[in-house]
């Protein structure tokens, strides 16, 4: 039963994970810009970061490692070291768009500025990991998580062309602009596929003192965390197309987004958007702040753990306490949220080869995961995953460059 | 036994369990007769820097030694303190809170710490 | 495996930096530059308008009305300034400039209703604002090259 708790952290990776802001802004403007073809990238990220995520729990319930410690063992530091520093910079921005969506939220609500509200936002973000412990941070915000829910059910009310919404789920070229069609294509995989994500889950896998009898959980909290993630990105994608799209609206700027559920919910769907955007982004930023402090302890063999006392693992508290430092500066110094977020999610996408690599052999290792390593599925997707890094990599910038304007 | 794999980047642990570090760099034992012999371990950011670059390690020395905490650049752990090889890390028998390696956790525990809320006891 | 990785890394970098160059020389005819500046107006048209209509219906604050309105303004600031880059003829680029200058127009007066809780200005400014949305429309259309 306790294994089935465990459902908790599968829930808030998959709200924080999965769907946040960079989620949000990707699914808006694809609904936006064109209705439901872009559901099929959805889809195939989906079904993508199950996999990895899996392979991420499994390899910390039998090795008991989570995964930048087993990258530095396994890789050496000459290899690891360019990788992190480049992960560490896009964590440092991601969390900086996390703070920015969180202050959006607030701002609607309160109506303050932006960069006004960021001390206050980064502050509590720095609170919350300071004073809770990872269990509290589990079931709380994936308490909160479920409030994201919104989305579903305006597509409820909402009645959408099941014929359409279903051929959106089968990949199809684009009718008008093709270049913003494919930016927002691999923006979304890039948004799926974050790196934080796995080193939080399997980081967190170990906080929780995992072992082999988890492996079997491991699965099925992989499917329901990340399916629940995926069904609220699908829920926006789908209200953007409905509302959004018909009237002509393309999504550039949060403003344009926020009024997304007043069509299904007249009265409350103003503030519902507030909620949803602010837990979101509030989980996720707990998440890719943990998920830099988890990083770079493991990196460099020093204490770590949330569970912790801060005096117990100073330098890990350090790490994060910088992160939020700097990322909320960014947004204080008047960095448009926005932006920032496609920006990110774009460099995030062109980063992939660095995250997935190292799950081609780390999955393999037959002496540390004995008789636990990849399956010839496991192994083909994770192969896929590789290559599709590289095209990512390969054609972000240039489609940022023509797609993104 | 294979350095790079056994030894180099292996997590190190102290007598208590806590953890200490990593396995930085290796100190080889060059014998006339018979093959290299491990001498000590090292660690710290300088001796990651040197595997890098040298130049990069000699920009890093000039920076701990205006700024940092630690007392010694590289801290050495010899072969003799180690206690047992394990799959996942190593265990050696110093207490991790009387070593270098614990200069910037120490540091921060009395400085920074300390005087936020929550921080103390 | 470890050199292999970092001629990669190399390799990739060298790409992309020539992809990136490639690129940006790349030049558009003056009317593509006009109509590409025309598109995140028609957007930010149809969202001060759904916006405006929201608030007539008390589904928005005003609060929200004022700051979308500056968001709107400044793409429209934006916009006025990416269609000069065109250097188009100035028979084609007036009739944008006077539809960018009305939007602005009408954003402005938005937001001195929204800051005024003017809620009964709403539905005016909105009809006001599907009028400019239609002509913008008619405009892109009329401009539009044959072959795209």
């Amino acid at each position: 039963m306790k294994k089935w708790m465990q459902l908790a952290l599968g829930v808030l990776t998959g709200v924080g994970g999965f769907f946040d802001i960079g989620n949000l802004a990707t699914s808006a403007q694809a609904g936006a810009s064109f209705r439901f073809q872009l559901l099929w990238s959805l889809l195939l990220a989906t079904v993508l970061v199950i996999f990895l995520v899996e392979m991420s729990g499994r390899y910390a319930a039998v090795s008991g490692k989570a995964l930048p410690d087993a990258i530095r063992e396994r890789f050496g530091f000459k290899f690891w070291a360019g990788p992190f520093l480049i992960l560490s910079f896009i964590h440092v921005l991601v969390l900086g768009a996390e703070i920015g969506g969180i202050c959006f939220a607030l701002h609607l609500v309160t109506g303050l500025p932006v960069p006004l509200l960021a001390p206050v936002v980064g502050i509590l973000v720095w609170l919350l990991l300071w004073r809770t412990t990872f269990s509290t941070l589990e079931n709380s915000t994936s308490v909160l998580g479920f409030l994201t829910l919104a989305f579903v059910v305006a597509v409820v009310v909402h009645h959408p062309p099941l014929r359409e919404v279903a051929a959106g789920m089968v990949p199809s070229l684009p009718h008008h602009h093709p270049a913003q069609y494919w930016y927002i294509a691999v923006s979304i995989v890039g948004a799926v596929l974050a790196p934080y994500l796995f080193y939080f889950y399997s980081s967190g896998a170990v906080e929780d003192r995992w072992d082999k009898g988890y492996v079997g959980v491991n699965r099925g909290i992989s499917v329901i965390g990340m399916g629940f993630g995926s069904l609220i990105a699908v829920a926006a994608v789908i209200v953007a197309a409905v509302v959004l799209a018909p009237r002509g609206i393309r999504v550039d700027d949060y403003h344009q987004a926020a009024l997304m559920l007043t069509d299904a919910f007249p009265f409350w769907g103003f503030v519902l958007f507030a909620v949803a955007m602010g837990v979101a982004c509030l989980g996720a930023a707990v998440e890719v702040g943990l998920s830099m402090a988890y990083a770079t302890a493991q990196t460099f063999g020093w204490t770590w753990g949330e569970d912790l006392e801060p005096r117990e693992d100073a330098r890990f508290c350090l790490v994060y306490t910088a992160a939020i430092l700097i990322s909320t500066l960014i947004i204080l110094f008047g960095v448009d949220p926005f932006k920032l977020t496609l920006l990110t999610m774009v460099i995030s996408a062109a980063a992939l080869p660095f995250v997935a690599i190292p799950f081609l052999l780390l999955m393999n290792d037959r002496k540390t995961l004995r008789e636990h390593t990849n399956g010839w599925i496991s192994n083909t997707v994770t192969v896929l995953v590789v290559l599709l890094s590289v095209v990512l990599a390969a054609v972000s910038v240039p489609l940022t460059l023509i797609g993104g304007s | 036994m294979d350095l790079v794999r056994d030894v180099l980047d292996k997590q190190l642990v102290d007598r208590e369990g806590e953890e200490l570090g990593r396995v930085d760099g290796v100190i080889l034992e060059i014998r006339p007769d018979g093959p290299p012999r491990v001498e000590a371990f090292e660690l710290g950011f300088v001796v990651l820097a040197r595997r890098i670059h040298p130049r990069v390690e000699s920009w890093l020395e000039r920076l701990r030694a205006r700024w940092s905490v630690r007392k010694t650049a590289r801290y050495r752990i010899p072969w003799a303190t180690v206690q047992e090889i394990r799959e996942s890390e190593i265990q050696v028998d110093v207490r991790a809170q009387e070593t270098p390696a614990y200069d910037w956790e120490i540091w921060l525990r009395r400085n920074v710490i300390r005087h936020l809320p929550g921080g103390g006891e | 495996m470890r050199t292999v990785a970092s001629r990669l890394g190399t390799g990739w970098w060298a790409a992309m930096a020539l992809a990136t160059v490639f690129l940006s020389c790349q030049t558009q005819s003056p009317e593509q530059v006009l109509l590409k500046s025309a598109e995140p107006v028609a957007s930010w048209l149809a969202t001060l308008r759904m916006t405006s209509e929201k608030w007539a219906a008390n589904s928005a604050p005003s609060r929200f009305v004022r700051s979308t309105a500056q968001a709107a303004d400044d793409s429209f600031e934006q916009a006025e300034r990416d269609a000069e880059k065109g250097e188009a003829s100035p028979a084609v680029r007036e009739p944008f400039h006077r539809i960018f200058a009305d939007s602005r127009s009408a954003c402005d007066q938005l937001r001195r209703a929204a800051v005024a809780d003017d809620r009964a200005a709403a539905l005016p400014i909105a009809r006001r604002l599907a009028a400019l949305q239609a002509e913008l429309a008619a405009l892109r259309k009329a401009n539009e090259e044959p072959t795209s």
